[in-house]
């Protein structure tokens, strides 16, 4: 705010607290807001993924895993409004819902890899590693930083289905999960 | 015979006395004038006339506010020491007047809710007077709307300025001076005073 | 024997060099102005917006600026007084570089300054004052209000600290 007091020869002193001139004078309405940092993921295309039956029914490979296609799932407009953000991605293994260990000769996990792109220069990507008999499924990856806030339609892939050494897959039902984090990269 | 007429034009009325007497004459002279009751302007700003006449500037009228500057009797009071007038009377105890007129905006015709334009004060004009003494004559310019007129008790004094003028209570239409004073290049008004012989 | 004498009236003379009425009138005059003056007995304020993003949208949310309003006290003593007004838009101090697509980092809004029931007013969208508006002689509130508020593209805002300011300027003698 400027205030300028002109002097004439008879002019008193201007009493405190109040600006006044004979030029022109100005007043000042400072306005001030604030936008907090959020990130969102826009709804899943998908939020359960049925692969169906898992395994071959005939011929050579009966009784062992399939070829799986890949799956995409997309999280359209999903966004962070701050830079230095990431995705993380963690995995976890198609185990069967029957907890008895296999005999030998099968197995009852099926592993993939996870792929989350279209964020960062450096995807993020996790295959989970799990052993014939399902234990240690879970598997977590980062994905690289962007440096600055963005707008963008993500999609989860999930591919490169595989049985720990190609063993047979006990019957029943099997069931993953994929947890995509969307977040400051130093939080 | 020849006669020779002497002709004797007086100018005025000049009486002669004369006794026929042998051994002493004398004469008595009554010399008469007169005087009109006049009064007269010894000094009277400039230029002289028959009238008096001065100027009291008293500049910028407002403070920063707005409102009429605190300060303005004073400087009024000052200019008006400056004004060196003076009137003789031939006559004793004339009658003065004197009449206050509000200091108005020239320029601008009405005045918005909570502005003015007009500043009312009282004109106090003292009259020093011979042998001893001075009277004074006040008007104000909103309460007194016609002239004060007074009869002087005694002679106006000779030999130096006699009529000084000073203001008081310089104020703006509301109560409490809280008008604002509207912007105009020129506010005027006057002060009439008058000095007539009483016979 | 006859004597004459001879005599002379002889008009006394007055006072040198001055002049002579039956009644003398004097006239003072007194003279002022008053000259053209704005003052501002209260010319700072703040309108705090708090948060401006809408949490569903990420957008800009228009009801947290459109309405918003402070007063400033001043007055002006001269009939062409005017006001005029510069709104100046809410830009983002924590990232001011340009931002990514898809987002916005500075707010526009529309000022309006009223004052003896005139109004004068400003779009931030265009850099510099709005048009002076003639205000004359007033003594009282001059009413700031904010309204018509948008992003550049409609975008999500950037995070982090917004501030912009609305300019009152008073003119005596435009």
């Amino acid at each position: 705010m400027k205030a300028r007091i002109a002097l004439a020869a008879l002019v008193i002193a201007a009493p405190a607290g109040m600006a006044s001139a004979q030029g022109p004078l100005e007043g000042r309405v400072a306005v001030d807001g604030s936008v907090a940092g959020r990130c969102v993921l826009g709804p899943p295309s998908q939020s359960a993924v049925p692969l169906g039956t898992l395994t071959n029914t005939s011929g050579p490979r009966t009784g062992r895993l399939a070829t799986i296609a890949a799956q995409a799932i997309n999280f359209p407009g999903s966004y962070c409004n701050f830079a230095g953000t990431r995705i993380s991605v963690s995995a976890n293994a198609m185990v069967a819902a029957d907890a008895t260990a296999p005999q030998p000769g099968f197995a009852r996990a099926v592993n993939f890899t996870s792929t989350v792109s279209n964020w960062a220069a450096a995807n993020a990507v996790v295959t989970t590693a799990a052993s014939a008999g399902g234990a240690t499924p879970a598997a977590q990856g980062p994905g690289g930083t962007h440096p600055a806030p963005k707008l963008a339609d993500l999609t989860l892939t999930l591919n490169n289905f595989a049985v720990p050494s190609d063993l047979l897959l006990v019957s029943g039902g099997y069931a993953g999960a994929v947890t995509i984090t969307l977040g400051p990269a130093t939080p | 015979m020849k006669k020779i007429i002497f002709a004797a034009l007086a100018a005025s009325s000049a009486l002669i006395a004369t006794s026929a007497s042998a051994q002493v004459v004398s004469g008595d002279v009554t010399i008469t004038g007169s005087v009109a009751p006049k009064c007269l302007v010894v000094t009277g700003g400039v230029p002289a006339s028959a009238n008096f006449a001065g100027t009291i500037a008293l500049g910028e009228l407002s403070q920063a506010n707005g409102t009429l500057r605190t300060d303005v009797e004073s400087t009024f009071d000052t200019a008006a020491n400056g004004l060196a007038f003076q009137v003789v009377c031939t006559s004793g105890r004339p009658t003065v007047t004197v009449d206050a007129n509000a200091i108005a905006a020239q320029n601008v015709a009405t005045a918005p809710a909570g502005y003015a334009r007009l500043v009312h004060y009282t004109a106090n004009v003292t009259f020093d007077e011979t042998p001893s003494g001075s009277e004074l004559v006040s008007n104000d310019s909103l309460t007194n709307a016609a002239a004060t007129s007074l009869q002087l008790a005694n002679r106006l004094a000779s030999g130096a300025t006699n009529i000084h003028i000073d203001g008081a209570n310089f104020r703006t239409p509301t109560a409490g001076n809280t008008d604002i004073l509207v912007a105009d290049v020129s506010y005027e008004g006057h002060i009439l005073i008058t000095i007539s012989p009483t016979a | 024997m006859r004597a004459y004498l001879t005599i002379a009236a002889l008009a006394l003379p007055l006072i040198a060099g001055a002049a002579h009425a039956q009644t003398v009138t004097g006239t003072v005059s007194i003279d002022g102005s008053v000259a053209n003056r704005c003052a501002l007995s209260i010319n700072s304020q703040t309108i705090s917006l708090g948060e401006m993003s809408l949490a569903a949208t990420g957008k800009l949310d228009t009801s947290k600026v459109d309405g918003q309003n402070r007063t400033l006290v001043g007055f002006c003593n001269g009939s062409a007084a005017a006001m005029r007004v510069e709104a100046q838009p809410l830009l983002n101090i924590t990232s001011p570089g340009a931002p990514p697509s898809g987002f916005d980092n500075r707010v526009d809004y529309t000022a309006t300054a009223n004052a003896n029931s005139v109004n004068a007013t400003d779009s931030s969208v265009v850099a510099g004052a709005g048009t002076a508006a003639t205000v004359g002689q007033f003594s009282g509130n001059i009413l700031v209000t904010l309204s018509a508020s948008s992003s550049p593209t409609s975008g999500l805002l950037v995070a982090g600290t917004y501030q912009g300011q609305v300019l009152v300027t008073l003119n005596p003698v435009p």
